[in-house]
């Protein structure tokens, strides 16, 4: 018979409790110096530094809906990919889907070309040498570009519509896409823009990976069956809005063809909150950013019909033309979202259009 | 009380009870994955000394369960103990001596390579030069002085002190480093973005750029990119504050978020340094990918990737560098390809990857100080089976000349070929 050997346990226990204590002390590791010779590498990337009060841009957009083809496996946005889509061709290739969508126009078409030139390692080419097709997306007219590097190709839809530039870049190597191509012109036709998703949508509301998306429901102008009641002063036009972050847009014109632009806009939660986008403001008006001390001697209460709403004034330049520029703004917190209204343009149309503007933030009735 | 300690290391019991508790670790462990993912739950229950438990609220690490590497320590010093107690050295048993060296050395070999094993990647694109490889997944919260026209001066601070929050004062640096906010494993977000958490910094990229957290990867394939909001306080006040992210610095994570906003912010640029002054130095600020140096530099040459004639089915990788060892004048070309690595300085270089496009190469980089070790036990137990088998071979021949002798002689049984391994009941032998 095996004899069993009795051990005090309270010796095992002291003992196995210092090994551990020892031991989870050891396993962080330390602080490390060391001296190195300086990297005399190209960095990856050129080296500049983001330039200071430059006007914020919203990287995410609209709702988009899709019918996801076959085979694609999709992959959760990351805040600046509205979406992407892997897929597997033949032999282990790989190639990738991303929808995007800016504001604006987003450089030139020769910048955009080269660009993609550029990640397939090929020369940029002069405007006469871009070549592109039209295509067609919800209604939507726009332009289809192939490019063909050594071993990987580009395809790549990009599509103006409501101010916005939407990009749908499929791109991997060539045999996978040259495969894939017939099956990225059927996606296209599937994909349709904006507006309130359809319930039974598996797409409905797509945001940043789980994140609440902040606009949805704001694709274009007219997507608002539950938006707020107002009532516009007779000078004001109703004009096109220049990004998918805008709701409304409105201009008013001045003596000499002087304009002022309204636009209004809104965000789930704080939007961001008072000081971030009085920043903003500020930066478009190429004013240096202020303290959240400072924000009450910047800022003044306004009462409308269903709470209170925060109004700004502020003189400087408009970052864009250069030209003197005033900025009008009002911050309405209601509900779970906040509606941002402004008002900017030379200086003596915003001061005629003051009393006009006041008085439409104070009416808006919500839903 | 030696007899005691003696006793218990050499006991069958405390086998019994280390084998018992590899199955409770195997079967929590492997139940773990689903929460934390595979390469988290080899971590903390496998490649460790003991599990512990955080209670929630707390930095306290509690253990409540050996971990892998106790468990086969014990079990190699339990082995070793048995064997100098129980085993006595004679010529009859030398083959058994080898074959259980040679599995001492084996398990010991594997705990050495578990703990001192360092693996890296260094990627090159045609015309690079380096001198470090980086942690596929470790992170390191660098600060680096670059005032000096010649040499940067680095404090590498680990992720595990990130991740604890608050200040990290060190006499290395003039300042102290206040981590506002940290995410394990974060996306960036547009300023405008409604995410319920997001983290942004007055200085640097992080005026642009914000990041909210997201869950920890779960799969092998998958890293996570942390991110952090971390401010330089001296003591006459704060210096500035960053966001730090792996988004900025590791590949290829800096150049898609580059690409990516290409278009809307085309003077930003993701893997550009974060720079700040302090005290007419000039530092750098960036949570990055672990770097270990090397004395010596790598240069890529050409990266091929070779199709075989008419079809795209890969043929052969191969990374064509030049490597410069100034302490040693070691100054030549080098071709690595699948199979056929480089073995330099206590380093491999395997053929590991590609960049898309066929831009640049990835090589993986594995510093081993026990490789050998395998080697030389499967030799020692190879070595071991052939004395033993030769040993029984030439008694079991010298017996059949006996038996041929006009003389009738009972034989006795042919031993067995191997020595039972563990105890044969009596607890006399191993």
């Amino acid at each position: 018979m095996y004899k069993v050997q009795t051990h005090s346990p309270l010796g095992g226990f002291a003992g196995a409790l210092f090994l551990a204590v020892a031991v989870n002390c050891a396993a962080d590791d330390p602080i490390k110096v060391y001296t190195v010779p300086k990297e005399h590498l190209a960095a990856q990337l050129a080296q500049a530094q983001p330039a200071a009060g430059a006007a914020d841009i919203p990287v995410n957009s609209a709702p988009i809906r899709w019918t996801l083809p076959t085979g694609w496996k999709e992959r959760p946005g990351n805040g600046v990919r509205l979406a992407s889509f892997d897929l597997r061709g033949e032999n282990g290739g790989k190639a990738d889907v991303a929808i995007t969508s800016f504001p604006g126009s987003v450089g030139t078409e020769l910048d955009n070309v080269n660009r993609w030139r550029n990640e397939l390692s090929l020369a940029p080419v002069s405007l006469s040498d871009v070549a592109s097709e039209p295509v067609t997306v919800d209604s939507s007219q726009g332009k289809l570009f192939d490019i063909a590097g050594a071993a990987a190709r580009t395809v790549v839809a990009e599509i103006p519509r409501n101010g916005s530039t939407w990009f749908i870049k499929l791109r991997g190597d060539t045999a996978t896409v040259a495969a894939a191509k017939p099956v990225f012109l059927d996606f296209l036709k599937s994909v349709h823009f904006g507006g309130a998703p359809a319930e039974a949508d598996p797409h409905a509301g797509l945001g940043l990976q789980g994140a609440p998306n902040p606009h949805e429901g704001l694709a274009t102008p007219d997507a608002s069956p539950d938006g707020p009641k107002w009532n516009v002063p007779a000078q004001w036009v109703e004009t096109a809005p220049s990004s998918a972050m805008v709701f409304k847009s409105f201009s008013a014109s001045g003596d000499a063809g002087a304009i002022a632009n309204i636009t209004i806009s809104f965000l789930q939660g704080e939007g961001g909150g008072l000081l971030a986008n009085i920043n903003r403001w500020r930066g478009q008006l190429g004013q240096p950013p202020v303290e959240q001390s400072q924000l009450d001697s910047l800022t003044e209460s306004l009462a409308t019909q269903d709470g209170k709403a925060t109004l700004v004034d502020f003189k400087g330049s408009d970052a864009k033309t250069g030209q003197p520029a005033r900025l009008i703004a009002a911050i309405v917190p209601r509900g779970d979202r906040t509606w941002f209204y402004k008002l900017m343009g030379q200086g003596n149309v915003v001061e005629e259009q003051k009393n006009n503007f006041v008085e439409f933030v104070k009416t808006v009735q919500y839903p | 009380m030696v007899d005691r300690f003696i006793n218990f290391f050499t006991s069958l019991r405390l086998t019994v009870v280390c084998l018992a508790l590899a199955l409770v670790l195997v079967f929590v462990g492997t139940l773990a994955q689903v929460q934390i993912g595979l390469y988290a739950a080899q971590s903390e229950y496998f490649r460790s000394f003991f599990v512990y438990w955080t209670p929630p609220g707390t930095h306290w690490k509690i253990p409540f369960l050996p971990g892998g590497w106790l468990i086969g320590l014990v079990l190699l010093v339990n082995l070793l103990a048995a064997h100098i107690k129980r085993f006595h050295l004679s010529r009859k048993k030398i083959g058994i001596i080898l074959i259980h060296g040679g599995l001492i050395l084996l398990l010991g070999g594997q705990f050495l390579t578990e703990i001192f094993q360092v693996e890296g990647q260094m990627r090159l694109e045609p015309g690079d030069v380096k001198n470090y490889s980086e942690s596929g997944r470790k992170n390191e919260l660098a600060v680096i002085d670059t005032t000096d026209p010649d040499k940067d001066r680095v404090v590498a601070i680990p992720e595990s002190l990130v991740a604890q929050g608050g200040e990290i004062r060190t006499p290395e640096l003039p300042f102290t480093l206040r981590v506002e906010k940290y995410f394990p494993n974060s996306f960036p977000t547009g300023p405008m973005s409604g995410a319920s958490e997001k983290i942004k910094s007055a200085d640097g990229l992080g005026r642009r750029l914000s990041f909210s957290p997201t869950n920890i990867t779960r799969g092998m394939d998958a890293v996570d990119l942390p991110s952090a909001l971390v401010q330089a306080v001296s003591d006459k006040g704060p210096i500035g504050e960053w966001v730090v992210s792996d988004w900025f610095t590791r590949w290829p994570a800096f150049p898609q978020l580059q690409e990516d906003i290409g278009g809307i912010m085309p003077d930003t640029k993701v893997a550009a340094p974060q720079t700040f002054t302090f005290n007419g130095r000039t530092y750098e600020i960036a949570l990055r990918p672990v770097r270990y140096y090397n004395p010596y530099s790598i240069k890529l040459l050409a990266f091929n990737h070779d199709l075989y004639p008419g079809t795209g089915v890969p043929k052969n990788f191969s990374s064509k560098i030049h490597l410069n060892d100034p302490a040693t004048g070691e100054d030549r070309d080098i071709l690595i390809y699948m199979n056929s690595p480089l073995r330099y300085h206590g380093q491999t270089y395997y053929q590991a990857g590609f960049e898309p496009g066929d831009a640049g190469t990835i090589l993986q980089v594995v510093r081993n100080p026990a490789s050998l070790a395998p080697y030389i036990a499967c030799s020692l137990v190879a070595l071991g089976l052939v004395t033993q088998f030769l040993m029984h071979l030439f008694s079991f021949a010298r017996k059949r000349a006996q038996q041929t002798k006009p003389q009738p002689a009972r034989s006795k049984p042919v031993a067995p070929l191997l020595e039972p391994a563990l105890a044969n009941g009596k607890g006399r032998r191993l």
